[in-house]
């Protein structure tokens, strides 16, 4: 199982005795009941940040975590918050960010690329805006939501209205061949926005 | 606090027993916020889950100062307080 107790710093809110009947100094502590404050990561709390993850956003609520990885870099940096908003894969969007879980393993938010019926049913195609291979394909039953808010290091940038969707799509399309000439504009593009966005993120 | 009083877990509060201690998340303005989240230790995962019975605070603290073994007033006065912390962060509400 995973232990948080080494991430979170132990902070007692109220002090006892110590326990007279024990002679351990450690023990001073050990009938005391202690509410620390802390934050889940992806990467450390692997299995706690998937069940989590799942419950919140299958519930209906928004998820606010910390990012981990380059690979929606320069759009999204390693260590950004971002905020996900609940939705299907239906009501998903070309260009959207979609948060959903690999099949047996981590969740990523990679950006959406095409949409297909697969004999009826949807299959949809990610690819991170700083990698040149599209992901494996996505079925609907993976898909958990869509990044609208990103918390960088310079400010905030709210990509879930009908402005975010058109610019994401525009940034998808920047960005697809991978050639050295697309990079720039795609990482000129993301600046622009970034500098644009943010005053009304 | 009033020692007759039950109280019961709020449903905006997300909780995950992680080895013996309890992961809470609450769900604030519809959000789940992994970057603010709390841990209760393996004495305060064990109220948490003494909660569930539904007994009063006075049943609550017989039951602490029997398991662990503390006198009465001790486990009173930890307990007391650490309800009143859950009861701040809105992880519990009285019925």
């Amino acid at each position: 199982m995973v232990s948080v107790a080494d991430v979170i710093k132990k902070m007692p809110i109220f002090k006892v005795e110590p326990n007279f009947e024990s002679n351990a100094v450690g023990s001073v502590f050990d009938s005391l009941p202690v509410l620390t404050s802390g934050h889940v990561e992806q990467i450390k709390h692997g299995s706690l940040f998937d069940s989590l993850a799942a419950d919140i956003l299958g519930r209906g609520s928004y998820l606010r975590f910390r990012a981990h990885g380059n690979s929606m870099a320069p759009f999204i940096r390693n260590s950004d918050v971002v905020l996900v908003e609940p939705r299907k894969a239906s009501e998903l969007r070309i260009g959207d960010i979609v948060f959903y879980r690999r099949t047996g393993g981590r969740h990523v938010a990679h950006r959406l690329v095409s949409k297909s019926g697969n004999g009826g049913s949807l299959v949809l195609t990610t690819r991170g805006d700083n990698l040149k291979h599209l992901d494996a394909s996505v079925f609907p039953e993976q898909v958990l939501g869509r990044v609208v808010r990103i918390e960088g290091r310079n400010g905030n940038l709210w990509v879930g209205g009908r402005i975010g969707s058109t610019l994401n799509r525009l940034l998808l399309y920047a960005s697809f061949g991978g050639s050295y000439t697309r990079d720039i504009v795609r990482r000129g593009l993301t600046r622009l926005w970034w500098l644009v966005g943010r005053r009304f993120g | 606090m009033e020692l007759t009083k039950s109280y019961q877990k709020s449903s905006s509060m997300v909780a995950r027993r992680v080895a013996d201690e309890v992961i809470l998340v609450p769900i604030k303005q519809n959000v789940g916020d992994l970057q603010s989240i709390y841990t209760l230790n393996e004495v305060g995962a064990r109220i948490w889950e003494l909660l569930d019975n539904g007994g009063t605070v006075a049943d609550m603290i017989s039951s602490v100062a029997e398991e662990y073994e503390v006198e009465q007033p001790k486990a009173q006065a930890d307990l007391v307080d650490f309800l009143a912390q859950l009861e701040s962060i809105g992880a519990i509400a009285s019925i």
